[in-house]
């Protein structure tokens, strides 16, 4: 070890959502004066209004903590924000890769969770230090000792003098720092040999192009060197190397076992993906890091622009959303009902949410989405495989052998009284168990196999609302499996609407194929005739709903106040004509396509 | 040397209890933004403001309280107000001076009050004289107090209108005209009746989509329409809009100003005002943000408004605004409407709805405002 690393500590903050992760990381930054109180807003590392909004971590972050020990030496402590969802596992494992500790911080009130489990896993597979936190405990209802036992039981480490901690309020924040200082190990590498350095984040800048945030496990990097990017293949000049503490400051050069950024004028996040090795052109390395993976999109639906925005305006918004999210892929498709739009991938249902939350705040865009879907293969008769990622493309039952849909395994922890309840669930969502464990006395680990689809509906909010909050839900692609699925589609005034196709189990198509007629009739105008919504399975019809007709065909009071927007209602339903003619004659609000996505469990 | 005429409408958006068709904007009193002394304090000072600005200009031949509910809230709030009309503006001697009256919210003592500040025209909301379908519709006030309002008014103010509406539910074609009957007895010398329109957000428009309420079928609808005419022309009024007709010299001069493009101030929450080809709302001048119409919108607006007239749109007045024929402007579809008997010239440079087009104005108009 160099003399210099003694003095370097990189860890992340691990914990299940909601468990205070991003309150820990603010009150590290505050108490180690990297920014002044007056500076600090709540969830500093959060940047993004969405994130702060939410209360969600997406983009990870990372920052340079500087703090004096009680042993009287100064530390850098980096410190790597991991974000929380199961939707950016991957990324979660990359920041893991870059640190020797993980603070795990369990909420005392709590528990352990499945999120806490899934990132314990993660954080264990790259061999890191844990040093668990028990967290929340202002809170009346706290339950320390519980927690340090379940600990103890549940992942096998040492947690009896974990300090007792709340983020929230401020208390024993010293504790948590003094601990990382004593357990994680400080780095080693060798500052002398070949640059091998990990890009666990990255983003794009206006002004400097991608930032690369990484960790350099040997050699060292300085601007004016030039890079070589092993998985990629590609060279770039360095024009400035940095640490953020909190805001990037630029440094001579980041050597072994430092966290920092580098900014090399590159155009993409895409050229510079999360795992990938950086080394020097000059001199390269042997070999790159280990873990590197293609991110592949899980969840697909289509972006349209709505009759009154420009497809071009979506096409330039999606592709500098792209510039800066290298896990969410695009490309152009057409749908008879919606026009021209956009077909476009994601790693999961929240991934999906926070870019369409994105392009309507941050870009202002007024677009529609489809329904979400998976991607389905579809063998031929002659064997040959097909993916599907767009439901209406579903050919015709006789011309393909059989239908597979991607499996996950899910992983369910709860209090043992929800544990009916989530079994009905999961049975009623296709799943099957593979085991149960009893984790602690009342806490039980429920392991299944369920179908992607089922769970992108909304699986979650359901298992919230049965176990009144308190069950944990973490899962991971698994495989493909023959399934006997069928393509629903919706016709409006007996005209098939492309963009409301769905692929679902035989099993669950009645009931969604109601589901769906219900919601339109509650969202569908009164147009001057009757508008039958009808869901059928290929030409059989399985649900029926009518919507009312009602002449406008004279206006009967027309007064100051009214005379522009009854004319502007006038033209409108002119201008409905022409859009009319893309939905059949039926003019269907934006909101349709929205409301047909939430699966109401009453229904 | 007489200066322009100009109108002015005072909203008073409060009402004891919103009716189930009704989209104007009104509040009931437990649930208003602030409460009516405070809200006329407002309306006041936007008609001093109001008054600086236009009363070189302009003198007051109409003004109208609509609402909302202007009865419901105390007399001294309208009469304040409009003596406060009084001091910003000029008033003329022979000025029309409406104000809308709910039968559930008037009293002897109050239309006096009205009187003596001033208002000579009053308009009751009689809707209908059947209890179930009042019922039905939400409105406060029963048939029998319908009917005692309309005589109250007619011994208290010099023109009085009755508001009433066809097609509403639970209403059918004997109940209409008889209820029609009972209010020509009274003789007041103007009617409106109103087909009733769903309006998106009222609880009708809900209940009737998702087939929870009955409406008259269209057809239905019609003839409580023409045979509903029919009774009132014989009764001596005469049909000048689409929903209202009057004792010749009695036509509402205030409301006129909407469908022939006069200059006209409102003043209040969600009120519109439409002065110099500019369109403005809740507030007494345009601001920066308020551009004149362009031409094609005011040629929409002219027709849109102008046809309303029974006896036409005037070709003359087009040309003197827009600087161009009416007939040639829109040839094509003029054509194809007179063609199919939705469109006639009664008179020289008139053009106007037959009997047939008046049941379809809107087709109508959006095949024209389709030219522009």
């Amino acid at each position: 070890m160099q003399d210099y690393q003694r003095y370097i500590r990189n860890f992340s903050i691990i914990a299940h959502i909601d468990h205070g992760k991003s309150t820990l990381a603010d009150r590290l930054i505050e108490s180690t004066g990297t920014v002044a109180h007056r500076d600090m807003k709540e969830q500093f590392l959060d940047n993004m209004e969405l994130e702060r909004e939410r209360g969600i971590t997406i983009k990870l972050q990372t920052t340079r903590l500087v703090y004096n020990a009680k042993d009287g030496s100064e530390y850098i402590l980096n410190l790597i924000d991991t974000p929380g969802h199961v939707d950016f596992n991957y990324e979660v494992s990359r920041s893991l890769a870059a640190c020797e500790g993980a603070v795990l911080v369990v909420d005392a009130t709590q528990g352990v969770e499945a999120q806490t489990l899934a990132n314990v896993y993660l954080a264990l597979d790259e061999d890191l230090e844990i040093v668990p936190v028990i967290n929340k405990m202002d809170l009346a209802s706290a339950r320390p000792q519980e927690t340090k036992d379940e600990i103890e039981e549940v992942i096998g480490i040492e947690a009896q003098d974990a300090p007792l901690i709340s983020a929230k309020e401020g208390i024993n924040i010293d504790q948590v720092l003094e601990a990382i200082v004593a357990k994680v190990p400080a780095p080693s590498g060798d500052p002398e040999s070949p640059l091998k350095a990990l890009i666990f984040d990255s983003y794009y800048d206006n002004y400097k192009g991608v930032v690369i945030y990484t960790r350099v496990f040997d050699g060292s990097v300085k601007a004016g060197d030039t890079i070589l990017l092993m998985n990629t293949k590609k060279t770039y000049e360095v024009t400035e190397v940095g640490v953020n503490a909190p805001y990037q400051t630029p440094v001579s050069e980041l050597s072994a076992g430092s966290v920092g950024y580098i900014c090399a004028s590159i155009k993409q996040v895409k050229d510079a993906r999360v795992g990938d090795t950086v080394t020097l052109a000059s001199a390269p390395a042997a070999e790159k890091l280990p873990g590197y993976k293609r991110v592949q999109p899980m969840v697909y639906c289509g972006i349209y622009p709505t009759p009154d925005e420009k497809y071009e305006n979506v096409k330039d918004c999606l592709e500098k959303l792209q510039v800066n999210d290298a896990a969410f892929q695009f490309e152009p498709e057409t749908s008879q009902a919606l026009g021209y739009g956009f077909r476009c991938g994601f790693l999961g249902l929240l991934h999906m949410e926070i870019i369409v939350e994105r392009l309507e705040r941050e870009f202002d865009l007024e677009i529609i989405t489809t329904s979400p879907s998976v991607i389905y293969k579809v063998v031929n008769h002659d064997g040959s495989e097909t993916m599907i990622e767009n439901p209406s493309n579903l050919p015709n039952p006789t011309e393909y052998d059989h239908i597979e849909e991607p499996m996950v395994k899910a992983t369910i922890m709860t209090p043992k009284d929800y544990v009916g309840s989530i079994m009905a669930l999961c049975q009623d969502r296709r799943g099957s168990m593979n085991h149960m464990e009893y984790i602690t006395e009342n806490r039980v680990a429920l392991h299944y196999d369920m179908p992607l689809n089922e769970v992108i509906y909304d699986f979650f909010d359901a298992l919230k609302s049965k176990t009144r909050g308190y069950a944990s839900l973490d899962y991971e692609f698994d495989r493909y499996q023959r399934s006997n699925l069928v393509k629903l589609d919706i016709l409006l005034n007996r005209e098939q609407v492309d963009a409301f196709s769905m692929i679902v189990h035989e099993s669950k198509a009645y009931a969604r194929g109601r589901f769906v007629c219900e919601k339109l009739k509650e969202v569908i105008p009164m147009h001057q005739f009757e508008v039958p919504i009808q869901a059928s399975i290929g030409q059989k019809v399985i649900a029926r709903e009518t919507v009312k007709a009602y002449r406008k065909d004279v206006l009967a009071k027309c007064y100051g106040g009214d005379i522009s927007r009854k004319k502007k209602l006038l033209e409108k339903q002119k201008e409905g004509k022409k859009r009319m003619r893309q939905f059949g004659t039926v003019e269907v609000p934006q909101e349709a396509f929205t409301a047909v996505l939430k699966y109401d469990d009453e229904k | 040397m007489g200066k322009e005429k100009l109108g002015i409408y005072i909203h008073v958006p409060y009402c004891v209890r919103k009716c189930n068709y009704c989209d104007f904007f009104s509040q009931t009193f437990s649930r208003a933004e602030r409460s009516p002394a405070e809200y006329f304090r407002c309306l006041v000072s936007d008609i001093e403001t109001a008054g600086t600005i236009w009363r070189g200009r302009f003198e007051v031949d109409s003004v109208f309280f609509g609402g909302g509910t202007p009865s419901a809230v105390e007399p001294e709030l309208l009469c304040g107000a409009l003596d406060e009309l009084g001091h910003a503006f000029h008033i003329t001697e022979d000025a029309e001076i409406s104000l809308e009256a709910n039968p559930g919210t008037i009293s002897r003592k109050s239309l006096e009050a009205y009187r003596a500040a001033g208002f000579n025209r009053i308009s009751v909301g009689v809707q209908s004289l059947d209890d179930g379908v009042l019922r039905i519709m939400g409105r406060i006030h029963s048939a029998d107090e319908g009917l005692e309002a309309l005589k109250l008014a007619k011994s208290v103010f010099p023109s009085v209108n009755a508001d009433l509406m066809i097609g509403t539910p639970g209403q059918t074609l004997d109940i209409w005209l008889e209820g029609l009957k009972r209010v020509l007895n009274e003789e007041p010398q103007h009617l409106s009746f109103y087909s009733l329109q769903l309006e998106e957000g009222t609880p009708f428009y809900e209940e009737y989509r998702t087939g929870k309420l009955e409406l008259p079928a269209w057809e239905e609808n019609r003839e409580m329409y023409h045979r509903g005419l029919e009774l009132i022309k014989s009764a001596g009024y005469r049909h000048y809009e689409i929903s209202n007709a009057a004792k010749p010299g009695y036509e509402c001069r205030h409301n006129l100003k909407y469908w022939t493009m006069r200059p006209y101030l409102g003043l209040g929450r969600t009120a519109h005002s439409f002065i110099d080809g500019v369109r403005f709302a809740e507030k007494p001048a345009p601001g920066p943000e308020d551009a004149a119409e362009d031409r094609d919108s005011l040629r929409g607006d002219f027709i849109f408004t102008q046809l309303r007239l029974i006896e036409g749109l005037d070709e003359g007045f087009y040309e003197e605004l827009f600087g161009s024929s009416f007939i040639s402007d829109f040839a094509s579809p003029l054509w194809e409407l007179f063609a199919q008997d939705l469109l006639f010239r009664p008179s020289p440079g008139r053009v106007a709805f037959t009997e047939k087009g008046l049941d379809l104005t809107n087709p109508v108009m959006q095949r024209l405002l389709e030219e522009l």
